[in-house]
């Protein structure tokens, strides 16, 4: 729209790529590095030795795969239990609405380490802590505020008239559902699903505390990383 | 064809519709014409199925539908958004009422071809509603209630977000195909022009009240109240007290046989007519119409008036003139008590020597 | 439909939606109960039994907590370096989000993706990256040596380690809501200020700033809340001593073995964090109804 001299733009993006993928790069150098001394600028000696290494250890696949299942399970069910309960905040109107919409906030209000000590107190006295479910449950927590918010934004932004449109052509209401609502609200909630697999799998980071000791995931690895990190080799769970 | 008794719709205490009745009959088409707000696009959604009403009783083809949800009754609806699923192509748009009917497959094709044919949109079928013109989407939304051979076909100002000129094309094309598919319309609009244009009769609603049923010109003509009148047309404004049949208008004399009183008094722009004893006046403004020219006139006692009058015998800007009106009515507490009617010369003539 | 839900659920068997206020409660029951279950209940009993003194009720952990010097710190230590982080990433997201809004092409697609991708990359792996790229004789510095400059400091196990990481990571979150929020304000509205004389500045503080509060006050608890209890960052990259909160719980539970020191630990957090938490809500809650 302005006249902006692309030179601003190209410094923004430079800057960008530096400040972004820098470190990232970085790291995906030393992967394929065998050998790195001060204070070359490349690695001395590129090689494969360590995905070998890595991929070869049992410890190392069993947690990416435990994870990537746990995150499937725990992101479907999230979205079985909230797209109909977003469908309901955006298209019935039932005593109590805008505070139960807003009660999901409460889960992003509360700081994640406040949030753990509480939950593993809880899971304690139940006996959850540790478990399989236990796991899915509280990576449950971390998804929902997107699975609640984005598809009730996207229902409220279907025009009633297109469900009436079909409602009035004779359709029953489980079909106008099915056959106008879902597919006007597709790209949402397939990007709320998405948003909320990268959430359970990637940010969310629960201590190792919560889920010890039956399903190790990835992260934990990671987490028994010595602080210098002299030798370690970051398994590539990106 | 269809029959409403008494139906009312209240939202949490605001009335929107109070105890509406009337009734239509097969192969008319009926308006409801009214401001924004006044009730008609909900009264028009209860006929659909879509709102449900407190009170009343909607019959259909003699079935009472009162308690009948929008899918199950034999009507259909066009909206003012249009409403077409744009995740489906036209053709695909157009047979969803007949698939969810569960008819043939080729019945359905055959159906479509025809509904698609009757807008003039045969060759669209493939195209997806994003592809269409805003005319063109309101024909496929058109095809698309008129395949399932509907009972009442309804329409909530359909046209309105289209521009002047397509609107006028559109309403010749669906008054056109009202007439040769005898069909049974409820239109919904808050444009008289509109409403006078394409209605057998027209339904004029203020305040969810049905203020007014009749055919066009009665509504003109003869407006029932003051809404109405003000609503339909454009009119010069007397506030005047009658008194022993007599009353002023503007500085002239009116006959009336309507009781003593204070009272409105409306007479229509082009039935003002030049005469020695009018209401004196003088020429503010001239705006050319084409066939006529509107001038708007102030008189002797500071009043407004608005008259159309002929090309031919139109007076100049600044220039002085004396009017009486032609029909008038008479108001009072909003409602019509009567008519007038101005003075004969003679008569006025011997008032003032009296 | 129906303007109120208690209407409609006390007239069944009328067509346009029977039971409607039953039928929502039933859908969102689940997310609810789960909610409720496992946020609001947990939450309020932890804080109820750090009051819990024997069989009494005292703020007895409390003020231990007050009067240690070490939890003191840690706690000033958090609050200035979440602050001094939501603060900056603000600043730089902003930034990008005016140069995103009025910017199209390629070029301000790579530079939105880019500003996307933190949200793909976990705590961990970017605190290892860091470590790697600022790190001593990391790759940063290796640059610098190769143009010349030397006496390099790396900011790795300094305060400055986590800084840059937290602002690193929540980058995403901010722009998209200001780039979202400055959508909003619609060409004309630039463009009659633009005919009106005002210059760049003048557009930003008078324009585009007071229509974009409520965004701005959204990102700021957004990364506020997900910076102050952060635990992997610090811990990997900041210094020993003082601890970010997260850390200093995380110690206490898990190493420590004192629970109850941690549920204090966590409720003082929970405290400085539902402040803002509470604006975030009512932000929210305001937008919600317009």
């Amino acid at each position: 729209m302005t006249a902006r001299p692309p030179i601003a733009g190209m410094l923004i993006a430079l800057t960008m790529v530096l400040v972004i993928l820098g470190p990232i790069l970085t790291v995906m150098i030393w992967a394929f590095a065998e050998q790195w001394r001060y204070p070359n600028l490349l690695p001395t000696d590129w090689g494969l030795k360590f995905w070998y290494q890595m991929l070869g250890r049992e410890t190392v696949i069993t947690p990416i795969l435990t994870s990537l299942a746990i995150t499937s399970i725990s992101t479907t069910l999230v979205a079985v239990i909230c797209w109909p309960a977003a469908y309901a905040f955006a298209r019935l109107s039932f005593p109590g609405r805008q505070l139960l919409l807003f009660s999901f906030l409460a889960i992003n209000a509360v700081p994640k380490f406040t949030l753990f000590v509480a939950i593993a107190t809880v899971f304690l006295q139940i006996g959850l802590i540790g478990t399989f479910w236990g796991v899915v449950i509280v990576q449950m927590l971390s998804a929902m505020l997107f699975m609640i918010w984005i598809p009730t934004a996207a229902f409220r932004g279907i025009p009633p008239a297109l469900e009436e449109a079909a409602f009035d052509l004779g359709a029953s209401r489980l079909r106008v559902f099915l056959q106008v609502t879902m597919p006007q609200a597709l790209p949402a909630l397939a990007a709320s699903y998405v948003l909320g697999f990268v959430t359970i799998l990637l940010r969310w980071n629960r201590p190792c505390w919560l889920a010890r000791p039956r399903s190790r995931r990835c992260r934990f690895c990671c987490c028994s990383f010595p602080r210098s990190l002299s030798s370690s080799r970051r398994p590539s769970c990106a | 064809m269809l029959r409403l008794t008494d139906v009312g719709k209240s939202f949490g205490g605001a009335q929107a519709v109070a105890a509406a009745s009337f009734s239509v009959v097969e192969g008319e088409l009926v308006c409801l014409l009214g401001p924004s707000g006044c009730g008609k696009s909900t009264l028009l959604r209860m006929i659909a199925g879509l709102t449900e009403p407190d009170t009343g009783v909607i019959e259909i083809a003699g079935q009472d539908v009162t308690t009948l949800p929008a899918n199950r009754r034999p009507t259909a609806m066009v909206f003012q958004s249009h409403a077409l699923w744009n995740h489906m192509t036209v053709e695909r748009n157009v047979s969803f009422g007949l698939r969810v009917r569960g008819l043939p497959r080729t019945e359905i094709a055959d159906r479509v071809a025809a509904a698609l044919d009757l807008v003039g949109l045969s060759r669209f079928g493939s195209r997806r509603p994003a592809e269409l013109s805003g005319g063109q989407a309101q024909r496929v939304a058109l095809a698309r209630c008129l395949v399932v051979q509907p009972k009442v076909l309804l329409m909530d100002e359909p046209f309105s977000a289209l521009d002047a000129h397509l609107r006028a094309n559109l309403r010749e094309e669906l008054k056109a195909l009202q007439r040769r598919l005898t069909l049974t319309v409820i239109f919904v609009t808050h444009d008289q022009e509109e409403a006078m244009e394409l209605a057998d009769r027209i339904v004029v609603m203020d305040s969810g009240r049905i203020e007014q049923i009749g055919r066009p010109n009665e509504l003109y003509l003869e407006p029932q109240s003051l809404t109405v009148a003000r609503f339909i047309g454009q009119t010069n404004i007397c506030e005047t007290t009658i008194a022993g049949g007599r009353a002023d208008w503007f500085g002239a004399r009116l006959l009336t046989q309507c009781a003593d009183g204070p009272a409105t008094i409306l007479s229509r722009p082009e039935d003002l007519v030049p005469a020695s004893n009018g209401a004196p006046a003088r020429v503010d403004r001239v705006t050319d119409l084409g066939p006529m020219l509107r001038l708007h006139l102030t008189t002797d006692d500071g009043g407004q008036l608005v008259w159309l009058c002929p090309r031919s015998s139109a007076p100049q800007t600044g220039s002085r003139v004396s009017l009486v009106p032609g029909r008038l009515q008479v108001y009072r507490n909003g409602e019509r008590i009567g008519t007038a009617e101005a003075a004969r010369p003679s008569t006025a003539h011997a008032r003032t020597l009296a | 439909m129906p303007a109120d839900g208690i209407a409609a659920a006390s007239a069944p068997g009328r067509n346009s939606a029977p039971y409607e206020g039953l039928r929502g409660l039933l859908l969102v029951a689940a997310p609810i109960a789960l909610v409720i279950l496992l946020v609001i209940l947990p939450t309020s009993a932890m804080v109820l039994g750090s009051f819990r003194v024997g069989d009494g009720f005292g703020a007895d952990r409390y003020l231990a907590f007050f009067a240690d010097a070490y939890s003191m710190a840690n706690l000033r230590y958090t609050v200035f370096w979440t602050l001094a982080s939501t603060v900056s990433a603000l600043a730089l997201s902003f930034g990008l989000a005016l140069y995103l809004r009025f910017s199209t092409g390629r070029l301000a697609a790579i530079v939105h993706a880019l500003s996307l991708f933190p949200l793909f990359v976990p705590a961990i792996i970017i605190s290892y990256a860091l470590v790697r790229f600022l790190g001593p004789n990391g790759l940063f510095q290796l640059l610098l040596e190769q143009v010349g400059i030397t006496g390099y400091r790396t900011p790795y196990l300094t305060p400055i380690g986590p800084y840059i990481a937290f602002i690193w990571e929540s980058l995403p979150l901010p722009v998209l809501v200001l780039t979202a929020g400055l959508t909003q304000v619609s060409d004309s509205a630039i463009e009659a200020a633009r005919d009106l004389g005002a210059g760049a500045g003048r557009i930003v503080a008078e324009i585009l700033l007071p229509q974009l509060q409520r965004p701005l006050i959204i990102a700021f608890a957004l990364v506020f809340l997900g910076t102050i209890g952060s635990y992997t960052i610090p811990y990997l990259l900041g210094p020993p001593a003082p601890e970010m909160m997260g850390v200093y719980i995380a110690r206490t539970m898990g190493n420590l073995q004192r629970p109850d020191e941690a549920a204090v630990q966590a409720v003082i957090l929970l405290a400085i964090a539902s402040v803002v938490g509470l604006i975030y809500i009512a932000t929210m809650a305001r937008a919600g109804r317009q």
